[in-house]
């Protein structure tokens, strides 16, 4: 279970199983909600933003989703599963 | 009855009998102790403090005492113990002092969990608690004995305890603890306030107690937590500089120098969110301390 605190640019993670506390960029942490709420696979969240028209270059976009997703699970954030 | 309406003897009867008790903030503590050293710290720097009834509950029981007959005579050694138990090694007797006051941050800082206790020394004036977030030797403890010596009111110089209910500040004044250049600065810039005797070689260097302003010790009143400021000693020459911090940033810090945020879990998480919910939040790096008193007034000022 995560609880979130949305501080202005930043939102606080915290991690009630584990205790750990995160501070996290606005951006990454709506990602990582969505992932979460929507319960949402990798592909399919690639596929969401990609496909959003919202993003400049795809390749980057993609890349950056990759790792940003390594780094979530690296920390607890995501299961491995996803 | 005061520390201060005790003889000498009286004193040194109660420490070394049944106990002294004494209230410091809401807490009430009994010490023992046969040690000259002990008993001089606490006539010269515990006088304006209240003595509790012998029937009052204690939250804490400690005794200083040398750990053996031998080491009274050779290398003469203190011993702290809490409820019976001795949490740290001895240290010489020279550091009995120290010893009193590391003990008791002990205590307070391993029974409290209905607080979230943060590293930082806390004050207010005009009703606004400042909480000064951070560790040793970053000038913490001589900015707020600057403060204090210029009429803010001391509630720590060592740890914020923030009721986890109501987020409140609870006061816990005790000795500003100064180290190594602090004592001569703050001598220097404030000849009227009382420092006790120096103590060398310990941990954390020279070491020496302000006594703490009696109107801070009598005033148990709690404070709403309205600013967070992150203290910086700038040895660079440099005006003073007071800069926001992100309240994420802030956050993350404030959850560094905790004691207990990991213990209180969700409790801990939720009581900073409102700490930093409701504080300013900024970062001062100082040089001049009569400057940083001066951007301290002028935050106090601007305040709605």
């Amino acid at each position: 279970m995560l609880l979130y605190n949305d501080f202005d640019q930043h939102v606080i993670v915290y991690n009630v199983e584990s205790g750990d506390t995160h501070l996290l960029d606005k951006m990454d942490a709506d990602i990582l909600q969505a992932m979460l709420d929507l319960k949402l696979s990798n592909r399919q969240l690639e596929d969401k933003v990609l496909n959003s028209g919202r993003c400049g270059n795809k390749d980057d976009a993609a890349a950056y989703l990759r790792q940003l997703i390594k780094q979530l699970t690296e920390l607890g954030l995501l299961e491995d599963w996803i | 009855m005061k520390v201060i309406d005790l003889t000498h003897k009286e004193l040194q009867k109660r420490l070394s009998s049944s106990g002294l008790g004494l209230k410091i903030g809401k807490y009430n503590i009994v010490a023992t102790s046969k040690l000259n050293g002990i008993i001089s710290h606490i006539s010269s720097l515990y006088q304006s403090y209240k003595l509790s009834d012998r029937d009052e509950f204690a939250d804490f029981y400690i005794d200083f005492s040398s750990p053996s007959r031998l080491r009274a005579y050779f290398r003469p050694q203190v011993d702290f113990s809490f409820d019976g138990a001795t949490p740290f090694l001895p240290l010489p007797l020279a550091q009995a002092a120290a010893m009193f006051e590391w003990g008791l941050n002990w205590c307070i800082a391993n029974n409290s969990n209905q607080y979230l206790i943060i590293h930082a020394a806390v004050i207010e004036k005009n009703g606004i608690g400042v909480v000064l977030p951070g560790q040793s030797g970053n000038g913490k403890s001589t900015l707020c004995a600057a403060l204090v010596c210029n009429g803010w009111r001391l509630l720590s110089d060592e740890m914020a305890l923030i009721d986890t209910v109501t987020g409140l500040l609870n006061p816990v004044p005790r000795p500003v603890s100064l180290k190594n250049r602090s004592i001569e600065v703050i001598g220097a810039y404030f000849p009227a306030a009382y420092i006790g005797k120096a103590v060398n070689d310990t941990a954390k260097g020279t070491i020496a107690h302000m006594r703490p302003p009696a109107d801070s010790v009598n005033n148990s009143s709690e404070v709403p937590p309205l600013k967070l400021i992150f203290p910086k000693y700038a040895d660079n020459g440099l005006a003073v500089e007071l800069s926001s911090v992100p309240k994420g940033l802030a956050f993350i810090q404030l959850a560094r120098n905790a004691f207990n945020y990991n213990i209180l879990g969700k409790t801990g998480f939720t009581a900073a969110t409102k700490l930093v919910e409701q504080c300013d939040c900024h970062e001062l790096k100082y040089h001049s301390l009569p400057e940083a008193l001066s951007a301290f007034d002028e935050l106090i000022a601007k305040y709605p």
